[in-house]
């Protein structure tokens, strides 16, 4: 035999030249040859064969276009748009925003933990209080569509998680990054990450200052407003660290807003202004197997916190003179979970998770102290099974129940208590899918998914001296959504995606105007009724890639269409690389909307970006300019904000980032 | 506050994508990406090089991949040359590439495969038990925890592609006639 493969192997064998490899790749073939591989399944899913609506926005695409904020690159994903109040960028999905809405109905996950909190009385999580530099996001998964089946409260019309690069490899290695734009914007970000034995290591912080801004608002007579209007600060860190079978994760963020432009009803850009956002959390994961069953364990903690401090004059429809919040929101909780094989076309997952939580909100109200205790539970149960009757086809069916109990909540206005009824709130949620890969370049997929949203604590429970009532008779939100979805791959490196949505939506919480100067959440008796018609085409060839999406939007109330909702939605991004140059370019459109209760109608507006940099192995350079036009302008705000119908545009923005690797 | 199912349970081969060899473990469908490129480095193919201005990856049924092979090739170069990834589903499809990997689903078309690309200067890859022995040049197998492969000579020599004598030694010479 060895005769033979001798001389057969002299018949085919490279004779000596340039091109001949070296020693060195034959050594690295033989360790490669050498190293054990994890017995795991032999096939993997395609990403569009999961059994979702899903796009996933690699690492470099946040890099290649420059982004500021997790918004911002969300903001041209198929079925996303943004809406700025110059507070918190709202995070509209399938062309709809929802006036006033502060991502309550998206949940955002960093590396699978949960931002959202039941409070939710002010907060973005994907604006400036994002603390993570988007230069160490590994990848952001997006799912379209509700997924409470699998992810619980506020996984109402999507969900986002952030993975953010793991520890290195290397023994050590760390990067530096500064930013800078025209709008005084300074970022300095730090990140260190090391490996000791079988155990890595990663930590990030990032510090964010921004100057006050010089926007204008044309509803205003008086354009008096203060040098420091918008200005920011914002510090976070973020630690990781992995062993074989464990995780554990820590993260800290606070964000401060001075002379925010458009606070609820207080003085439009008065130095007194101040918004406050804290958020801290700890996740411990193991996730150990036993045989054909791998289980996950986690323990994990939150406080979440939104503060402000607010001068009212009186002039805006609330009454006048100072006002402090503070609304801290602790929660401490656990989750089991098991995958179970059953041969080798059934899986079985069932988890349980609950979190004690504990709300304490003061306010004071030129002098009135408010106050708002919340002591409340969340547990959730969930099944799902997945069968793989061939390798063409699959089916999952998922079940979640989910419980939010609340064993006491009350008001104390000047120490005086108003105890409310604490109803227990529950509520099963399915989900269905089934994938059919009839050939290796179409995958048709049927998905109908629930989605529900509790009340957050600020809706049910939140009241003061009269402004604002409490609703502890407020339901829970649901939406159900039928999707069809058919994926084709067009070879020479495109692939393409469209598909039909139909959602029903019950139950919606938005606030109520009952008298003047007087609002309630409240439910509505009336289904919003959603169909969409959504497309996503991209290719990438060596060199370059590219990412387009369409989609076409309606949202009605018996007949009317819903305010703030885009007809139309439509991006597309183009990038180009060379060894180390890259450019890119991105426009985006968003159809014109209408806001009945402000009597307002607003056009269409795009976003174009573009993007130059250059990267070598141990530093980075990058130059984009923005040019949001009037986009801004066409944000619609809630009719808190009166005058002030729209937001003001920031135009263009030119940035400067720079960053070190070693 | 959310109730979160851990994400692998719902996309479980999405989570891994990292493909560095200095872990303790890679997964087998990585493996096999890292060694479809590590393989090209000790092929030559005939006139003194590949004629593109990138290196043709194509996959024939499908794939075991999923949409890895283009995240890695997108910043692992094969011969220096950016690396175009293309998705076959019927052998009438196959047009030029350099390299071929054959799916196991496509056992039954195997024959109608290896005949389109027969004597041409494409490299065929696949990691079917059996489909050295049927005309595939290259066939990575797994033998216990670990990699390895089998090389065809025969349509090899018919393509006129060149191996490296190195490689060779490494691999498992399957079909000597």
């Amino acid at each position: 035999m060895h005769i033979w493969k001798t001389i057969l192997s002299a018949a085919v064998a490279i004779p000596l030249s340039a091109q001949e490899p070296s020693t060195e790749d034959l050594k690295d073939l033989q360790a490669f040859l050498d190293q054990p591989v994890q017995t795991a399944s032999k096939r993997v899913q395609r990403l569009k064969e999961a059994a979702a609506d899903m796009t996933v926005l690699k690492g470099h695409d946040l890099m290649d276009l420059g982004y500021q904020t997790l918004g911002d690159a969300l903001g041209g994903v198929l079925g996303f748009r943004t809406n700025e109040d110059r507070t918190y960028q709202g995070l509209g999905a399938r062309g709809l925003y929802v006036l006033g809405d502060q991502n309550t109905r998206v949940l955002i996950l960093l590396d699978g933990h949960a931002l959202n909190s039941a409070a939710e009385v002010g907060s973005s999580k994907v604006g400036a209080d994002f603390g993570i530099p988007l230069t160490q996001v590994d990848r952001v998964e997006i799912v379209r569509g509700p997924a409470s089946s699998l992810y619980g409260n506020s996984a109402f019309l999507g969900m986002v998680n952030v993975v953010t690069k793991g520890p290195a490899q290397e023994r050590f290695s760390g990067e530096a990054a500064v930013t800078g734009d025209t709008r005084s914007l300074a970022q300095g970000d730090a990140m260190i990450s090391g490996r000791q034995g079988s155990v890595g290591w990663r930590f990030l912080f990032s510090s964010l200052g921004r100057g006050g801004s010089r926007v204008r608002f044309p509803e205003l007579s008086s354009q008096t407003l203060p040098a420091e209007l918008d200005q920011e600060e914002r510090q976070s860190a973020y630690l990781n660290l992995t062993g074989g079978q464990w995780n554990l994760a820590g993260y800290v963020m606070e964000r401060t807003q001075r002379a925010s432009s458009a606070p609820f009803q207080s003085t439009i850009g008065s130095p007194v202004n101040r918004d406050r956002n804290r958020q801290a959390y700890f996740d411990g994961r193991y996730t150990p197997s036993f045989g054909a069953i791998e289980t996950l364990f986690r323990v994990f903690g939150d406080r979440s916190e939104y503060g402000c401090d607010l001068d009212y004059d009186g002039t805006r429809g609330a009454g006048s003179g100072p006002y402090t919040e503070s609304d801290p929101n602790w929660s401490l909780g656990g989750e089991g979970q098991a995958r179970v094989k059953a041969g080798d076309s059934l899986l079985f997952t069932l988890g349980w998770e609950e979190s004690q939580q504990h709300y304490h909100g003061v306010a004071d109200s030129s002098g009135t102290i408010i106050e708002t205790k919340v002591r409340h539970r969340v547990q959730n149960t969930y099944i799902q099974g997945e069968w793989r009757p061939t390798d063409s086809l699959g089916f999952t069916l998922g079940l979640q129940q989910a419980s939010w109990i609340v064993t006491r909540a009350q008001t104390l206005i000047d120490g005086v208590s108003t105890p409310y009824p604490t109803p227990t709130l529950r509520g099963i949620t399915p989900r269905f899918a089934a994938v059919w890969q009839p050939s290796s370049l179409d995958i048709f997929k049927l998905l109908y998914g629930g989605g529900y949203r509790n009340p957050t604590i600020f809706e049910r429970y939140y009241s003061d001296d009269g402004s604002i009532l409490a609703n502890p008779s407020l339901e829970p939100e649901r939406i159900r959504t039928l999707s069809g979805v058919w994926v084709h791959l067009w070879g020479g490196g495109i692939q393409s995606q469209v598909s039909l949505n139909d959602s029903q939506w019950r139950r919606l919480i938005q606030p109520v105007v009952l008298e003047e100067g007087v609002q309630q959440s409240q439910n509505s008796p009336r289904t919003l009724h959603g169909s969409s018609l959504e497309a996503e085409l991209q290719g990438r060839w060596p060199g370059w890639s590219f990412y387009s999406s369409l989609g076409l939007y309606r949202w009605e109330q018996e007949h009317q269409t819903f305010p703030n909702t885009a007809r139309i939605q439509a991006g597309f991004r183009l990038t180009r690389h060379w060894k180390h140059w890259n450019a890119s370019g991105e426009i985006r459109y968003v159809g014109p909307r209408e806001n009945p209760e402000l009597a307002t109608r607003v056009p269409g507006s795009a976003v174009c970006r573009a993007s130059l940099g250059w990267e070598q192995d141990h530093w980075w350079v990058r130059a984009t300019l923005e040019d949001i036009g009037n986009a801004q302008r066409q944000d619609l705000v809630a009719s808190d904000y009166a005058p002030i119908t729209h937001m003001a545009s920031d135009g263009r923005t030119f940035r400067l980032s720079a960053g070190l690797r070693f | 506050m959310a109730s979160k199912m851990h994400w692998a349970a719902l996309f479980p081969p999405l989570m891994v994508t990292s493909f560095c060899p200095a872990q303790s473990q890679v997964s087998e469908y990585q493996a096999k990406i890292v060694l479809i490129e590590k393989l090209t480095r000790f092929v030559e193919w005939p006139n003194g090089g590949l004629p593109g201005k990138a290196f043709r990856l194509a996959v024939i049924g499908r794939t075991p991949f999923g949409d890895a092979l283009e995240d890695y090739f997108a910043s692992h170069p094969i011969k220096n040359l950016p690396v175009s990834v293309e998705y076959y589903t019927d052998p009438g499809d196959i047009r030029s590439c350099d390299l071929l990997f054959v799916a196991h689903s496509e056992t039954g078309t195997l024959d109608a495969i290896l005949s389109r690309v027969k004597a041409r200067p494409i490299l065929t890859i696949a990691d079917t038990p059996g489909f050295t022995r049927r005309g595939v040049m290259v066939n990575i197998i797994r033998e216990g925890a670990r990699m390895t492969f089998e090389v065809n000579l025969d349509p090899v020599r018919e393509s006129n592609l060149r191996m490296h004598p190195g490689f060779l030694q490494l691999a498992r010479i399957i079909g000597h006639n």
